[in-house]
């Protein structure tokens, strides 16, 4: 390395393995980004308008200043206002396929998605949506377990590894919250069901 | 003096001093895994402090956040991998110098650095705290509401070209904060008639869901350990060495003043202050050239200005009750949590615990000192952790913490639709920390514009009337204008 120049300060990717200064980054998977985009300015309009219409009443004789619904419009009109001004963006430029990506601008607080998997995250979520059925059904530590070895099987992660991994974490977290926080963890419903 | 043995007096409880140390170690390890930066971390660990006392939960979270700047140090210097995106400008010298076989005195070097600008910056912030708290103590609702747009203004700056973007969450935030019943008014806000949502959505498991299932996820689903870099041998850091910073006066003050005033300034960041203060160390170097193939002023200029950040950045928390950033907003929460008022009244209503917020922030960065001396060799095989299995445990612990915070299966139902609004926003670019902002400071910044409203009866003069209003009203003029004259001439 010869001296040091400013655009040697690159981002680190999630695995923090720091890329060398690259002036052309190409954008990595740019169609999920795109469609990220256009569902999540989509949901963000469709719920401004939704909550438009569920705006509290001002109360009579009260000034607009006092109304319920004076800071939520202002908010709700900040939130529309920007989702347009982001449409409009895009329509006039859309994202480069080469060059400093959106992600160039991010500071360093947010999460990096770059080299994330659609299609692992996605049976990830599903997974994390079924972890609270399965709590319910058969214990937080018994249910944590399952859930790291399934989640082994959507990572590619050796499952035996993940045994051993998921009953020290349930173990753990069972001691840490329910011995040390004394958080009441719910009754499984496998107990009621074996009548006892 | 009596206010520093009310804080010495406040961290030598047991489990304040306990919470302290976890913290610190944990905040090394974080700074060292791949993936995992500190916020984080704290939003994760933020359910933790509910069973603990305000000082004992805002010293583990700092904790974390300090030993964090320390932890990103080690793996920049022995494997060229920095764990912060703040260390990488130590990689550039720190690497070249564990190449040639000086890894313990880069090493030593950093660790100096880094505890002078965490200590000095600490000490300033105690010293500087109370006088800018006497200051904000006189504004009234309309200074306050000008404070806060000005605070959302320049974290929305940061974002640059993703302004409109950040704007947008920040609204977004804004208005989800005002779901449940109107405190003026008793009216119900969105509550769609869910009990539940009464009394609006909370907080905790959001932070969760934003920061700690949406990095969770990412993680799991990314590509996981490539190659192993290659590691330079290190034994234990030397003292003397240690003290080696001292000897370059010039750019240790010069970094810990640029740290210290960029922690200040909302959502700037860390990783800003420490390109600021290298290149202004070699800028004013004889041996520019040297920078960059291993200069120990290089490594004393990053890390000073690296960990400086901390005390800046709790300046507005604790004198205005505004955070700049993710794991200030995050740490803010422990605030709401326990029913304590950040800002300008703490002084008066809860001395001990500011003053042991300053004297936490010197123990922290002593602690992590005395760790990293005993377990540098140690934490650098950390970096071989695979992000997957980080994930997997982030989410269970997410899972456990989201479900802590009310006992019921409320709190991990928030959490999850946050960490899957997290998850799409990291796909699509769009930043979520000016959501979280938007959270934390939504309350607040109702109730000072409703109540300057009230007193100028609906008239918006009233930010221009008062003197210091009218002064950081034309600063967010400034502030929000400067980057549309921008935007509309790239049109």
């Amino acid at each position: 390395m010869t001296g040091v120049t400013l655009h040697d300060a690159a981002r680190p990717t999630h695995t923090n393995v720091v890329q060398p200064a690259a002036p052309d980054v190409p954008a990595a998977r740019p169609r999920t980004g795109q469609v990220a985009r256009t569902v999540l300015l989509a949901a963000v309009l469709a719920g401004c308008a939704l909550l438009a219409l569920r705006l509290p009443a001002t109360p009579p004789g009260e000034p607009w200043h006092g109304s319920p619904a004076m800071f939520p419009a202002l908010a709700l009109v900040l939130a529309a206002g920007c989702a347009l001004a982001v449409v409009w963006q895009r329509l006039r430029r859309p994202a480069p396929a080469a060059g400093p990506t959106a992600a160039d601008d991010v500071p360093d607080d947010e999460v990096d998605a770059t080299d994330s998997d659609p299609r692992r995250a996605g049976l990830g979520a599903l997974l994390l949506l079924l972890y609270p059925a399965a709590i319910t059904a058969v214990g937080f530590a018994p249910a944590t377990l399952v859930f790291v070895i399934a989640g082994t099987r959507v990572c590619g992660l050796p499952w035996r590894r993940g045994l051993v991994v998921g009953g020290v974490l349930a173990a753990t977290l069972h001691a840490v919250f329910v011995g040390l926080f004394h958080v009441g963890l719910p009754a499984p419903l496998i107990l009621a069901w074996l009548g006892r | 003096m009596h206010e520093l043995w009310l804080g010495v007096a406040a961290i030598a409880q047991p489990a304040t001093a306990l919470a302290l140390l976890a913290g610190s170690l944990l905040g090394i390890v974080i700074g060292v895994l791949p993936g995992v930066g500190p916020g984080v971390a704290i939003a994760a660990m933020l359910p933790l402090t509910y069973g603990v006392a305000p000082l004992a939960g805002i010293g583990l979270l700092l904790g974390v956040y300090v030993g964090a700047f320390y932890g990103g140090a080690v793996t920049s210097i022995l494997i060229r991998t920095p764990g912060e995106a703040s260390s990488i400008m130590t990689m550039f010298d720190g690497w070249p110098m564990a190449q040639r076989g000086e890894a313990e005195r880069a090493l030593s070097l950093a660790f100096g650095s880094a505890f002078v600008g965490g200590v000095v910056s600490a000490l300033v912030l105690a010293m500087v705290a109370q006088p800018v708290s006497a200051l904000t103590s006189r504004f009234g609702a309309a200074e306050n509401t000008a404070a806060a747009v000005l605070a959302a203004i320049l974290v929305a700056r940061a974002y640059q070209r993703q302004f409109a973007a950040a704007v947008m969450m920040l609204g977004l935030g804004l208005l989800v904060g005002t779901a449940g019943i109107d405190a003026t008014s008793g009216a119900q806000r969105f509550t769609f008639g869910l009990t539940e949502l009464q009394s609006g959505l909370p907080l905790v498991p959001m932070a969760i869901g934003l920061f700690g299932i949406a990095q969770a996820l990412v993680l799991l689903s990314g590509p996981g350990l490539g190659a192993a870099p290659p590691m330079a041998s290190a034994r234990r850091p030397h003292l003397a060495q240690f003290l080696e910073p001292l000897r370059y006066p010039r750019t240790l003050a010069k970094s810990v003043g640029i740290g210290t005033a960029i922690g200040v300034l909302p959502a700037v960041g860390a990783a800003l202050s420490t390109t600021l203060a290298y290149f202004e160390a070699k800028r004013s170097s004889r041996e520019p050239d040297s920078f960059g193939r291993g200069n120990p002023e290089g490594i004393v200029a990053a890390e000073a200005a690296n960990n400086s950040n901390s005390g800046g950045a709790m300046l507005t928390v604790l004198t205005l009750g505004i955070p700049g950033d993710a794991v200030t907003a995050i740490i803010m929460g422990v605030f709401v949590v326990h029913g304590v008022v950040p800002g300008p009244s703490l002084f008066a209503d809860r001395p001990e615990l500011v003053h042991g917020i300053f004297a936490a922030l010197v123990a922290i960065n002593l602690l992590v000192v005395i760790a990293l001396f005993f377990g540098t060799p140690l934490l650098a095989r950390l970096t071989r952790v695979d992000p997957r299995w980080l994930g997997l445990c982030i989410l269970c612990f997410c899972m456990a913490g989201a479900y802590s915070t009310s006992n019921s299966f409320y709190g991990v139902w928030v959490a999850i639709a946050a960490g899957l609004l997290g998850l799409l926003c990291a796909w699509a670019s769009v930043p979520v920390v000016p959501m979280v902002l938007g959270l934390v400071i939504g309350d607040t910044m109702e109730a000072s514009l409703r109540q300057a409203l009230a007193v100028s009866d609906g008239s918006l003069r009233i930010f221009v009337e008062r003197p210091v209003a009218a002064v950081i009203t034309l600063c967010c003029a400034v502030a929000l204008v400067q980057p549309l004259v921008r935007a509309l001439r790239r049109l």
